[in-house]
């Protein structure tokens, strides 16, 4: 009883009467003691210490539920920001001299740290700083956290088979832009750091207490050597004085929306920038006539109140079937209106304040009503500082499919309802909505829940649960996330990175039998056509028209004339047979996380064209890997090469494959590149054909389309588009851009030398040019910005500026990969379902023995941009693995389609001279 | 007691769409589970009597006073889907009853699934149940927190369907006070704070005195008592 009365708690009576939960008796805030003890002026944590320059201005570190100021860190300049790259960078080397075992060993005690000591004050800054609730952050967000620190670190621990020969990038930045959790963070980071890079993060002043702990944790015993981890809080413009830094060898951004990301890499030519983590967006959750409605709307409620730790609040579709639609809203206006709104800071809290900066989505809501929509609103209960910062949960439903609410993602918690007829039509509409990060499905009826889940685009799919997050179960559909090794991968360098010593002449780029645009058209559309039964049959079907071919093969005798050589039938067999007995097994493996189990197969991207310009012939062991996938391929190929992928095809025909899933186009020019590009095939492999202009094609985002540039060949795959581009963003020098994109009556591309930065600011002023018209470039005559001398080589100031690093390929000369489409991994879950397919999965797999074989040790990646990371390929398997760990390295990574220049021939020279 | 549930027609069709997700209810019993780390009668026990006899007992009960009747359903009309055998079956128990309350086990670790629970209970409501109970404490599987969930939501419906609160009973395994609590959540969460009154709310539980006792006598003195310190529960 005393203890009753030393909380202050209401007579029993009264308890009994209102039944409301009484007090937590906590002590001190664990966060609030953590920021006491450094006198609430923070620093920032550069090489093992606390950096505290001096006559700083102050920037103020503000709760997210009140406002009110909790700490200041002083304002990040160019000057600290050079402290913490030479920190990082001189504790580069011996970072990453310790060795995988060390460093993961290392990585696991700081986890271990995290988890046991300072768990409470890691999870009370949290929610201070973010306002998320603390059942969250001190639960389920450092739960996933931890793991996704763990499992690179064991990862690194063991040596992983396929990073034998991989060296760390160096001093990797890493920019939080915008509202970003710490498994977020950690989810960058744990790979980054378990590769052996050292790690450079800016933030914003908001966001910096819990990271500043997280660098105070690393420094302390010495888990991490000082300098591997450095934290920095600065103003946003901050991350523009990177470009400063050569020494900072990639850029990753986590969570700014697509635009934000778009004006702050291309605003800011600093190098290797790649878009990681988290992207904004919402949520989509399709509910069906079978679904077990109170566990649906208690999820989706859920949701609602707080969104899965990767995403940031996007809010949530949610796709009722009609039957079901009534009960469902009913369920979820009782959800909603028994959530606790509250401080974040309290341990019954539901639903906190919006994360800091996010404007609440007052406008959208308004906008919805005066359509005609009906919005039920829960009030807000009394709040701490009236609550501004809070947005009631409100749940609009009956607004029509053109709404702003469904239009444009709204932060916080809201929820759209709209009822649909079918599957079908929940998965047209969730096809349709903008911006959408992952989808579920709710549905006790496991074949349409399997079947609406298989059609929809989303990169994760649950299957009745809305939480499942795991590393090891693909966390947001990012590109690298199914595989471990692919997420330190993205750190690494590959070992064949080295530019090769070959130096080939350029094809012509137009020659008569190029192929025109119609024929191109219609051997897309063919493939097109193709694409749904060829990648929807059975593993086992497609590896049976592989073998055919291959028989066929064997009793077929290649003709040199074709430019078939005995040796190069044998390679093509064997790559048949490799495949389909690789394609059999590809069935998918069940994965257990915690909560449920996931399966995760692979998915064909559709079509993948292939431009190959080079005067030697098409590697064709290219080609089975990429079919045994279940993709379609248009292959526009040289003379030389045109012969034996006839042959191929006419084999793999007998053998049962359908006419469209191989088509063969004769070309040679440089152009058919661009052209094919224009066709919008899920994939695009150009082998040495006009990378530029290509660029310039690709640069162009689809009208409307914030998230996806679905115009091009990279729909989706920004992060490999962005990727392509950097070795133009690295700094502003000088590059050629060709002042006219459809070939001049000669026949030639004139190219003009231009910065940069010139470059890319004028193209994205004329996108909308360039975009309205897709098969002739009017606009590209706004992009002539200063006429320089007429040809130079692409790449001598780019090789300058990487110092010790191997020139990159320059970029004319570069045998381009470009990734794009929907295909990947799709997950399904047992026990709670759950789906995901990677969104932006690459061009069908190469196989490792390329490398030394058809392509001659050319041993060129296919890494588009310097410090990023080797392009993955459609499927990385999750079969195989062990027999391949045996044959000469197959890696999963994209290898050499054509040698790339070295920097010293411009290849741009010969065209000069036409 | 509160108003008496009258029951309503045989609705089929409130149960014919049921679908209960068990995973989905097991991960959201846990997750109250964790906040909160943050923070007996006729036909006994089997409900294998044959109808008429267990009728029988019920007006002899009912002539000799009882005011609640607690009732057993029998668990093979569940098994084999005969809801209209089952909705017969209580409600001339309910008749039999008179004006007394009655309460409906419906010995949920034996329904075979949470699907079942939920449509038992519905079927229990409609015909005429003032409370429904997990089970008898004596099945091998009682009062599980998935159970209590499913249960609780058919109630909610029952509720929005006619206006009725039907009361919820859990019976059987609970023996903590922390157990207690949970349940307490629970009903918060999934029924509201109205239900949380005795009219509506009972846990059967006869080991759990015990250990209440034992958290105030420690929440009083600090310590917890010796066996013979309280009186034998």
């Amino acid at each position: 009883m005393a203890a009753l009365v030393a909380l202050g708690a209401a007579p029993v009576a009264k308890i009994f009467a209102t039944m409301e939960e009484g007090p937590i008796p906590a002590g001190i805030n664990p966060g609030e003691a953590w920021l006491e003890s450094h006198g609430r002026s923070l620093g920032h944590f550069v090489a093992g210490t606390w950096l505290k320059p001096p006559g700083r201005m102050s920037l103020e570190c503000q709760e997210a539920a009140t406002g009110r100021t909790v700490a200041v860190v002083p304002a990040g300049d160019s000057s600290d920001l050079a402290a913490a790259v030479a920190a990082a960078a001189a504790a580069a080397e011996a970072w990453a001299g310790l060795g995988g075992p060390e460093r993961g060993q290392r990585l696991t005690r700081l986890a271990t740290t995290l988890d046991s000591d300072r768990r409470g004050t890691m999870g009370a800054l949290l929610a201070l700083a973010g306002g998320r609730p603390l059942c969250q952050t001190l639960g389920a967000d450092l739960d996933l956290g931890l793991r996704l620190l763990q499992v690179p670190a064991g990862g690194a621990q063991l040596g992983l088979p396929g990073l034998e020969g991989w060296t760390p990038l160096g001093v990797v930045a890493v920019v939080l832009a915008g509202p970003c959790s710490l498994s977020a963070l950690l989810w960058k980071l744990g790979p980054l750091l378990a590769m052996g890079n050292t790690a450079l993060v800016l933030s914003s002043p908001a966001a910096a207490p819990p990271l500043l702990l997280l660098g105070e944790l690393s420094g302390e015993g010495a888990v991490l050597p000082p300098g591997v981890l450095n934290v920095l809080a600065g103003p946003p413009g901050l991350c523009q004085a990177l470009r400063a830094h050569p020494e900072v060898t990639s850029v990753t951004f986590l969570g700014a929306a697509q635009e934000e990301l778009q004006a702050l890499v291309w605003g800011s030519p600093c190098r290797g920038p790649r878009l990681g983590g988290p992207r904004g967006g919402r949520v989509v959750v399709i509910v069906l006539d079978s679904a077990d409605l109170d566990s649906a709307a208690a999820a989706i409620a859920a949701t609602a109140a707080t969104p899965p730790a990767l995403f940031p609040w996007g809010g949530c579709v949610v796709l009722a079937q009609d039957a079901v639609a009534v009960a469902l809203e009913q369920r979820l206006r009782a959800r909603l209106g028994a959530l606790r709104v509250g401080d974040p800071l309290d341990p019954k809290t539901e639903v906190g304040p919006l994360p800091p900066g996010t404007p609440p989505p007052e406008g959208v809501v308004q906008e919805a009503h005066e359509e005609g929509a009906q919005v039920f609103q829960v009030p807000l209960p009394p709040l701490p500082e009236g609550g501004h910062r809070f947005y009631p949960p409100t749940l609009i439903s009956g607004a029509a499919l053109t709404s702003c609410c469904l239009r444009e993602p709204a932060p916080g918690p809201l929820l759209v309802l709209l009822p649909v007829r079918s599957p079908n039509e929940a998965v047209a509409v969730a096809s349709a909505l903008p911006q959408t990060v992952a989808a579920a499905v709710w549905a006790q009826d496991i074949t349409v829940a399997l079947d609406t889940a298989d059609r929809l685009p989303q990169g994760l799919v649950w299957l009745n649960a809305l939480d499942l997050l795991d590393p090891s179960g693909g966390c947001a559909g990012g590109a690298m996330d199914t595989d471990l090794d692919e997420a330190l991968r993205e750190f690494g360098c590959p070992p064949w990175e080295q530019p090769p010593e070959v130096d080939e002449p350029l094809s012509p780029l137009v020659t008569a039998d190029d192929p025109g645009d119609p024929d191109l058209a219609q051997a897309v559309a063919a493939a097109r056509g193709a694409a749904p039964g060829w990648g929807r049959l059975a593993g086992a079907c497609r590896a049976r028209v592989l073998r055919g071919a291959a028989a066929a093969l064997w009793g077929g005798h290649g003709t040199p004339k074709d430019g078939g050589s005995g040796d190069t039938d044998g390679s093509l067999r064997r790559a048949l047979l490799r495949w389909a007995a690789r394609v059999e097994r590809g069935g998918g493996a069940v994965q257990e996380v915690p909560g449920g189990r996931v399966l995760v197969t692979r998915r064909p991207l559709g079509v993948v064209g292939v431009a190959w310009g080079w005067p030697r012939p098409l590697p064709l062991e290219l080609l089975p890997p990429a079919l045994a996938l279940g993709n379609c391929v248009v292959v526009a190929a040289p003379p030389g090469g045109a012969g034996p992928v006839q042959r191929l095809r006419k084999a793999l025909v007998a053998a049962g494959l359908p006419g469209g899933a191989l088509m063969v186009l004769p070309g040679n020019s440089r152009g058919s590149g661009s052209r094919l590009a224009r066709q919008r095939p899920d994939g695009l492999w150009l082998c040495g054909t006009d990378a530029v202009p290509l660029l310039l094609l690709l640069a162009a985002p689809a009208p409307g389309s914030c998230c996806f540039f679905t115009f091009n060949p990279v729909s989706s795959t920004f992060r490999a588009h962005v990727n392509n581009l950097t070795p133009w963003l690295l700094l502003d020098y000088p590059v050629a851009m060709p002042s006219n994109l459809e070939p001049d009556p000669q026949g030639c591309v004139r190219l003009e030398m231009v910065n940069v930065s010139q470059l890319l600011e004028t193209l994205v002023q004329n996108l909308g040019v360039l975009q309205g018209r897709p098969s002739h470039f009017p606009g590209c005559a706004h992009l002539r910005c200063q006429p320089g001398p007429a040809l130079t080589s692409l790449a001598v100031r780019h090789e300058g500026t990487l110092g010790a690093r191997q020139g990159p390929p320059s970029p004319a000369g570069h045998g381009l990969v470009l990734l794009g489409g929907v295909g990947g991994a799709l997950g399904l879950a047992a026990a709670a379902w759950m789906l995901w397919r990677r969104p932006c999965a690459q061009v069908g797999p190469l196989e490792g023995t390329l490398g030394d074989g058809c392509l001659g040790g050319t041993g060129g990646a296919l890494r588009v941009g310097d410090t990023g990371d080797a392009v993955g390929v459609g499927c990385p398997g999750v079969t195989g693995r062990a027999e391949d760990t045996g044959s000469t390295g197959e890696h999963w990574e994209v290898l050499p389609l054509s040698p790339p220049q070295p920097s010293q021939a411009p290849p741009t020279s010969e065209q000069d001279g036409t | 007691m509160a108003g008496r549930n009258p029951g309503t027609e045989l609705e089929l069709g409130w149960i014919s769409k049921v679908y209960v997700n068990r995973p989905a209810v097991v991960r959201h019993a846990e997750q109250i589970k964790k906040w909160k780390t943050v923070k007996v009668a006729a036909g006994f026990p089997s409900g294998q009597t044959p109808l008429e006899a267990k009728l029988t007992e019920i007006r002899l009960a009912v002539e000799y006073g009882a005011r609640e009747i607690d009732i057993v359903i029998s668990r093979s009309l569940v098994l084999t889907g005969q809801w209209e055998g089952l909705y017969e079956e209580i409600r001339l128990c309910r008749a039999a009853c008179g004006e007394a309350h009655m309460k409906t086990i419906l010995a949920t670790g034996e329904l075979g699934s949470l699907a079942n629970v939920y449509k038992a209970s519905m079927i229990a409501m409609m015909a005429g149940s003032d409370f429904i109970k997990t089970s008898t404490g004596k099945e091998v599987e009682n009062a599980t927190f998935p159970v209590g969930i499913v249960m609780m939501r058919a109630i909610k419906e029952y509720y929005w369907q006619t206006g009725y609160k039907v009361g919820f009973k859990p019976a059987g395994g609970i023996r903590t006070a922390k157990e207690a609590i949970t349940w307490l959540m629970l009903v918060k969460e999934e029924l509201g704070v109205e239900w949380l009154t005795p009219e509506l709310f009972r846990l059967g539980a006869s080991s759990l005195l015990g250990d209440i006792e034992q958290q105030v006598f420690y929440h009083v003195t600090g310590s917890y008592a010796l066996q013979h310190e309280l009186a034998m529960a």
